[in-house]
Formats: C-alpha cells, sequence, structure tokens
C-alpha cells in the first residue's frame, strides 16, 4: 500500500465519516446534559439546606450504582438488538433524573435519580459507540470517534458555560430544569439518526462490523485477551494520574485567586474542552494511518507533562495554559478508548461488555484518584500530590510502551 | 466508600439519642434544620424567655417537654444560605457550624469559591465575624469581610487536629453598634 492509496482511503474514510449529522448532535446534546451532573449537585443540594453527611451519602450511592452498573449495562446493550433503542431510553431516563432532582432534594428523590441516571449513563454511552460502529465502515470508525469526541467537548464546553450563568443568574435549580429540556433535542436527535442516509454506505452484510446481537454461545473467552486486560490496566492508570489534577488545581486557584477565580476555573474546564475539539478527529485520523500506540502514547505522556508542571507553577493565569495538556490526553482517550476496545472484541458480540468492563476499570482509577491525591495533598502537600499524579502518569505512559500491543486492523480493500 | 454509611449511621444513633433523652426543651440544630435565635434588640430575646419558664425557671416541669413557640421572623434556618461580603460579594454558602464545648456556636463553615462545584474550599469564618439580618434575603447573613481577605485560609477539614478559623479585625474604637 503506498502513500498516494492511503491518502485516497483517508479521503473516502473521512467523508464518510462526516455523513451522520445526526450523531453530531446525538453526542453534543448527551455531553451537555450530562455537565449538570458533575459536582455540581453538591452545590445545588448545599442550597437546599443539605448536611455534607447527606450530601456525601447520595454521591456516594451514585457513584456505587455506577460502577456496579458498568458491566451489566455493556452485557445488556451487547444482547438488545435495537441499540438506538437503548440509547432513547436512557437519554429519557437521565432527562426524568434530571427533573426529579431539580423538583424533589428530598434524600430518597435525590438518591433514586442518582441510581437511574447511574444506570442510564453506563448504557448511553457504550449504545452510542454500538450506534456508531453498526453505521460506519470499518475504515472510518477511527475519524467518527474522533467527530462524536469533537462534538462531545463541543457539547461540554457549552453546558459549562450557559450552566454557569444560570446558576449565577436564575440560580441553582435552573441548571437541573435546563439539564432536563435538553433530553429533549437529544432524544430528537436518536430519531433522526434513523432518517440518516445510512443504508449505501453500511458495508455488505458478511463484512458486518456490526455486532451480532446474540452470539451462537456465550462465551467469555474474551476477557482473557491479554490486549484488553493491558489497555484496562493503562485506562486505570491514566484515570488514577487525570482525575484528581483538575479538581486540585482548581482549589489552587480558588486559594491564590481573588474574586476572579470563579472565571479562571471555567478557563480551565472550558479551554481543554476546547482542545479535545480540535485535536479529537486528528487522533482518529492518526490512529488509523500510524497506528494506536503512537497516537495513545502521546496522549498519555500529557499526563506526567501536566503533573510536574502544576507542581512548579503557582500562578493561577499559567495554571489554565497547562489545563490545555488535558485536552490533549482527553482527546487521544475518548477516541481511543472505544477504538481499541472494538479493535480488540470486533465481531465477537462482547464489544459493549468490554466497553463496561474498561468503564468499571476507569471509575476505580478515577475514584481511587481524588480520595489519595486528597490525602497526599492533605497530609504533604499540594505540590507533592501534583508530583505523585505525574508519577503515576509516567508509570502509565511506560506500560502502554511496554503492555500494549498495536490493535489496529489493517483492513484490506 | 462505605465510611459514608458508617456516619450516616453514627449520626442517625446520636440523633435517636437525643429523642429519648427529651428533658432539654428545645435544642439549637437537627440535622437539617439548624436555627438560631435572633437577638434583634438587645431585650427581645432575654427578657421573654424566663416568663415562659422554658430554661429552669422553678415552675418549670422537671422533666418532660414543654412547648415553646416564637414568631416565624425571629427564626432562621442558616444552612445552605449564601454569605455575602460587606460589599455585597457571594462568599460561599454555610455547609455547617462549629460550636464549642458550652454549645455556643463559633464558626460557621461556608464552601467557598469555585465554578460549578469544581475548586470550592471549606473555610472556617468566626461567629462573631458574622451579622444576620433575616429580613433582607440579599443580606441574610454578611461577613465583615472580602473574598480577598478569605482566601488563603487553610481548609476546613473534619479530621484536623487544629483548626484556622479566619475572624474579621474590628475597628479599634469599636464604633460598631451591633456588637
Amino acid at each position: 500500500m503506498n502513500l498516494l492509496q492511503v491518502g485516497n482511503e483517508r479521503q473516502t474514510a473521512a467523508s464518510a465519516a462526516r455523513g451522520f449529522p445526526g450523531l453530531d448532535w446525538l453526542n453534543f446534546f448527551i455531553a451537555n446534559f450530562q455537565t449538570g451532573f458533575g459536582p455540581f449537585i453538591s452545590v445545588y443540594l448545599t442550597s437546599a439546606g443539605w448536611t455534607q453527611t447527606a450530601i456525601g451519602a447520595a454521591l456516594s450511592t451514585g457513584t456505587i450504582a455506577s460502577m456496579a452498573s458498568q458491566v451489566p449495562a455493556g452485557v445488556l446493550v451487547d444482547a438488545v438488538r435495537n441499540k438506538r433503542m437503548a440509547a432513547t431510553i436512557a437519554i429519557a431516563v437521565i432527562g426524568v433524573s434530571a427533573l426529579a432532582i431539580a423538583l424533589w432534594p428530598n434524600f430518597l428523590a435525590i438518591s433514586a435519580a442518582e441510581v437511574l441516571h447511574s444506570f442510564a449513563s453506563a448504557i448511553l454511552g457504550p449504545a452510542v459507540a454500538a450506534i456508531t460502529l453498526a453505521l460506519v465502515d470499518q475504515r472510518a470508525f477511527g475519524e467518527r470517534l474522533g467527530r462524536n469526541a469533537r462534538y462531545a467537548a463541543i457539547g461540554n464546553a457549552v453546558a459549562a458555560g450557559v450552566m454557569g450563568a444560570f446558576a449565577y443568574s436564575l440560580g441553582d435549580r435552573a441548571v437541573f430544569l435546563f439539564a432536563a429540556t435538553l433530553a429533549i433535542p437529544a432524544l430528537a436527535a436518536v430519531a433522526n439518526l434513523r432518517e440518516a442516509p445510512s443504508a449505501p454506505l453500511r458495508p455488505p452484510p458478511t463484512a458486518s462490523p456490526r455486532a451480532p446481537a446474540r452470539p451462537r454461545a456465550r462465551s467469555w473467552q474474551f476477557l482473557t485477551d491479554r490486549r484488553l486486560i493491558a489497555f484496562a490496566v493503562c485506562a486505570v492508570l491514566f484515570h488514577l494520574a487525570n482525575a484528581a489534577m483538575l479538581p486540585i488545581a482548581a482549589a489552587a486557584v480558588t486559594k491564590r485567586a481573588g474574586s476572579e477565580d470563579g472565571l479562571i476555573i471555567a478557563a480551565c474546564i472550558v479551554g481543554p474542552q476546547l482542545i479535545t475539539a480540535l485535536l479529537s478527529p486528528w487522533a482518529g485520523r492518526a490512529a488509523e494511518a500510524w497506528g494506536r500506540r503512537p497516537i495513545l502514547l502521546l496522549g498519555f505522556s500529557a499526563l506526567p507533562i501536566r503533573g510536574i508542571l502544576l507542581a512548579g507553577i503557582a500562578d493561577p493565569y499559567l495554571i489554565i495554559v497547562i489545563q490545555l495538556f488535558d485536552g490533549l490526553g482527553a482527546a487521544v482517550f475518548g477516541v481511543l478508548f472505544p477504538l481499541i476496545v472494538a479493535d480488540i472484541t470486533r465481531d465477537t458480540g462482547n464489544y459493549t461488555t468490554s466497553l463496561g468492563l474498561v468503564g468499571l476499570a476507569i471509575g476505580g482509577g478515577a475514584t481511587l484518584s481524588t480520595a489519595l491525591a486528597g490525602l497526599v495533598a492533605d497530609h504533604l502537600s499540594v505540590g507533592a500530590a501534583f508530583l505523585s499524579l505525574a508519577a503515576v502518569g509516567l508509570i502509565a505512559t511506560a506500560l502502554v510502551w511496554t503492555l500494549m500491543p498495536e490493535t489496529r486492523v489493517i483492513a484490506d480493500a | 466508600m462505605l465510611w459514608w454509611f458508617d456516619s450516616v449511621r453514627q449520626s442517625r444513633r446520636e440523633a435517636a439519642g437525643y429523642r429519648q433523652n427529651r428533658w432539654a426543651a428545645v435544642r439549637i440544630g437537627g440535622a437539617l434544620t439548624i436555627a438560631i435565635l435572633m437577638t434583634a434588640g438587645p431585650s427581645a430575646g432575654q427578657g421573654d424567655s424566663p416568663d415562659q419558664g422554658a430554661h429552669g425557671s422553678p415552675e418549670a416541669p422537671t422533666k418532660g417537654a414543654h412547648l415553646q413557640e416564637l414568631p416565624h421572623t425571629d427564626l432562621f434556618s442558616i444552612l445552605g444560605k449564601e454569605v455575602h461580603s460587606p460589599s455585597d460579594q457571594a462568599m460561599g454558602r454555610v455547609v455547617d457550624l462549629l460550636i464549642d464545648a458550652t454549645g455556643q456556636p463559633r464558626a460557621a463553615i461556608i464552601d467557598f469559591g469555585g465554578f460549578l462545584g469544581v475548586g470550592t474550599r471549606k473555610i472556617a469564618i468566626d461567629w462573631n465575624s458574622l451579622r444576620f439580618d433575616a429580613g433582607d434575603p440579599k443580606k441574610a447573613i454578611v461577613a465583615d469581610l472580602d473574598r480577598n481577605e478569605i482566601k488563603a485560609t487553610p481548609e476546613y477539614k473534619d479530621s484536623r487536629e487544629v483548626i484556622a478559623i479566619v475572624t474579621a479585625v474590628k475597628p479599634k474604637q469599636g464604633d460598631d453598634p451591633d456588637r
């Protein structure tokens, strides 16, 4: 295969990937309404007069439910033939959860909403990945995942801005009412997918990348796939290094900056999303052209760099710049996570189950990250916490280098 | 993560204990509605209560419950309420209260700063640096401090042995009539 051919193939793959505006909007709106369900819930519950203990209990219920539902949700999406229906129900449930949070801030309703939201989110992510896999040609999959990640990042950035403005001007409850109404355009985007010009682009059934709805005999053999285990280990360490960096950096900004701290932290959140939006399609294309390993190494290596810079630099405005490295890591991970898992489990009927397994690993890594880095920051210093996170990031990068094989399958035309 | 559930159980057990131990007529604080008695005028609060026989007056029964009724405007809940600076900057919401061994409030913990819940820091503000005005919801709680004065205060952590409380430096002449 010569260079010219690669170029041509890339072009056709790119145009094929661009053919689904419905997917663009779907990713945009999903990211949009999911933004409210972050750390903001604790602000909202505080304003509703909740004690810290009660808030912690409700949010921990959500965290535990989220971890517990990753694998079952993945198995469910693998088993369900109609992935769009799964996504539709999940979006509706998340919309109802947001509405319940806005209307009934009592312990039972909030805990139930957290559990429902966790399970629905665990369905929605894999369902969207499976829909994408079914819609586009194998060669266009990386590029298409790049576009998914781009529109998700734009959705996150827009939502952070809009919800910040809502919380400031209309009150905290408005944020969840807004999130609930965003479920409507998201549902419209899923419904619109049905009308997408998917038929002519879909490869013939014999070479279908669509995962079979029900494998003849359910085998858990794929669990012992060395590549899947290696990727899960790398994913744990990535999030162990990554998840605590923004919260600790943001708390440091609050400590040093005066009244403008809110704006600086907003920039620390939105800035990386813009970088992710810029880089994701490139990450998808590059992963198809050069392979997964080099791109993965690039994204992982942003972690130790960011940790060391955050440990050494205290100026709040420079923290905004350092945070841009977060965008590189997020772009690479956001695209390569569904791509590599697809490489490994394509045509086995275990795609979303495997996504759920790696999702569980990611959740564990992220939860441990904030807990451990918080301990280091308390007992030693914030700088030590960043250096520890950088060290974990370095180990993660080294593991990608040593453990992670290239998973790209060269599709023969 | 399971420690949360332990602490919930713990606080439930404590709440149950309070309920059984009924001789206190009115308790300040409960799990969710912490109310403070407004001392709007120097005599209003203190003058009335002995007549009603609430706290250990000779007529009061030695055991059992007694019902006090106070106007709604005299009491207000502060958990989750925004604390403002004198220049009307929002500082953060009250998330907890610290009391000393005699049961007197010493500090309010506020959730300070951040954006959409990211980057907030819990800071303890001296109770005497706070002013209350139930009549004006915008200025219900005002601290005699501004954001720059409290931002670098060490974060409040339940586990710390030393708790740092930020206090407003009072004017030298004591010309604040409210104090």
